[in-house]
């Protein structure tokens, strides 16, 4: 290998490192999260279409839904991704209302659990 | 001769929630909802003479699936346990038959939906038909049991409806109108029935939702339900039945324990006015207790 052909491939790696750290909701370990709020969840028992629908979404790891902030975290197996539209589809097939949707940045994802 | 009574003759109520009514609550497209509810229906009294005894034991099932996030099906299956007791004299005749009812199965259409951050109003007007699957023919020693002591009707009956349904995460109050036709069947017609229902379910426990987060495992409601029943009078052979019929109010006090994927629920249905025609049977009380869960 010469010379500037090793340097492209050291600066090709720093920058892939970089990138990689600065991708909006993906951890060192390659797992999304993402948050969107639901208006029209009022009750627990409302949490089930929720749960239902969004975990029929492939590559889903788990689902936390926040009852009083009406937001619901999803996060993924690692290396896959969710987009918006499947979210917002899952949430109105479950007979809520999506809103934002976002992707959660890795320092404040929770430790994911089942 | 059996005095007629007012006995209702179908699955009671249309239950999807709360406790006594519907709700225009969501079903999840491709969502099932089961719920069983026993209902114990008493009344007593004595009568220009006769003291008359009336127990009806319900077991109605309840499914619910929800075709899209606006449509939902239901049917409901009874098994219905009617006996009527009568001392006259100091001569007890007792009459009582046992079996699957009829089928109620109906639609729920959510036509109006506003969603909020924690609460949300909607509502959804209902359609359905009761099917006669239970035994209509049922005999004793007396010969064939009247027509409000059967297990099923023999009848084929329409029912339509509206209910309203505004839910928060401190309460959820539902309202719903229905009518039911009923036609005739081996010479006898229970009278159609108009009903107004209410439903304040509030929440209990957790007192306050401050400082929550994530889930809430579970909620505990207080129920307070409303329920206006008019029934027009049976017709035997044609003729109206002087002794069927009338208007009741009753109030029903309950509780429920929410989760997210089962509720646990149960109250007495209390008579407030009892408005019935000629020699009809008042309700004492009504028991009603059971359980849903979704899947």
């Amino acid at each position: 290998m010469t010379f500037r052909s090793e340097w492209i491939v050291k600066i090709a790696a720093v920058l892939a490192v970089l990138l990689l750290g600065a991708a909006p909701g993906l951890a060192q370990d390659g797992q999304n999260a993402y948050k969107i709020h639901v208006d029209g969840l009022s009750c627990p028992f409302c949490d089930f279409g929720i749960d239902k629908k969004l975990g029929e979404i492939k590559g889903v790891e788990s689902i936390d839904i926040d009852l009083v902030e009406g937001a619901v975290i999803i996060t993924m197996l690692p290396g896959k991704v969710l987009t918006e539209t499947v979210a917002r589809q899952a949430v109105e097939k479950a007979g809520f209302t999506p809103r934002d949707f976002q992707p959660v940045p890795p320092a404040q994802q929770a430790p994911a659990h089942g | 001769m059996i005095v007629m009574l007012l006995v209702s003759g179908e699955a009671d109520t249309l239950c999807a929630a709360p406790i006594t009514l519907n709700t225009a609550m969501p079903v999840a497209e491709g969502e099932f909802l089961f719920r069983e509810q026993f209902i114990v229906d008493r009344s007593a009294d004595t009568l220009g003479g006769v003291a008359r005894d009336r127990d009806v034991f319900v077991s109605e099932s309840l499914l619910g699936y929800g075709v899209n996030r606006d449509l939902a099906l239901f049917a409901i299956l009874p098994y219905v346990d009617k006996s009527l007791d009568r001392v006259q004299g100091g001569v007890r005749s007792s009459r009582s038959a046992a079996d699957i009812g009829d089928l109620t199965l109906f639609a729920r259409y959510t036509v109006f939906r506003k969603d909020w951050r924690g609460r949300t109003l909607r509502l959804a007007p209902f359609v359905g038909v009761q099917v006669p699957t239970g035994k209509d023919n049922e005999t004793d020693g007396l010969g064939r049991l009247p027509g409000a002591l059967q297990p099923g009707s023999g009848s084929a009956d329409a029912l339509a409806g509206m209910v309203l349904t505004y839910s928060t995460l401190d309460f959820q109050v539902d309202a719903q109108t229905s009518y039911k036709a009923n036609t005739q069947a081996n010479n006898f017609e229970f009278g159609d029935v108009f009903r107004l229902d209410a439903s304040l379910q509030y929440r209990l426990w957790p007192r306050s939702l401050k400082g929550l987060r994530g889930r809430i495992p579970a909620f505990v409601y207080g129920v307070l339900e409303s329920n206006f029943i008019h029934s027009d009078n049976n017709a035997v052979g044609g003729a109206e039945d002087p002794n069927s019929g009338g208007s009741s109010w009753f109030l029903f006090p309950g509780l429920q324990y929410v989760t997210e994927r089962w509720v646990v629920e149960g109250g007495v249905q209390v008579p407030v006015i009892q408005d019935l025609n000629g020699t009809g049977l008042a309700r004492d009380y009504i028991v009603r207790a059971g359980f849903r869960f979704n899947f």
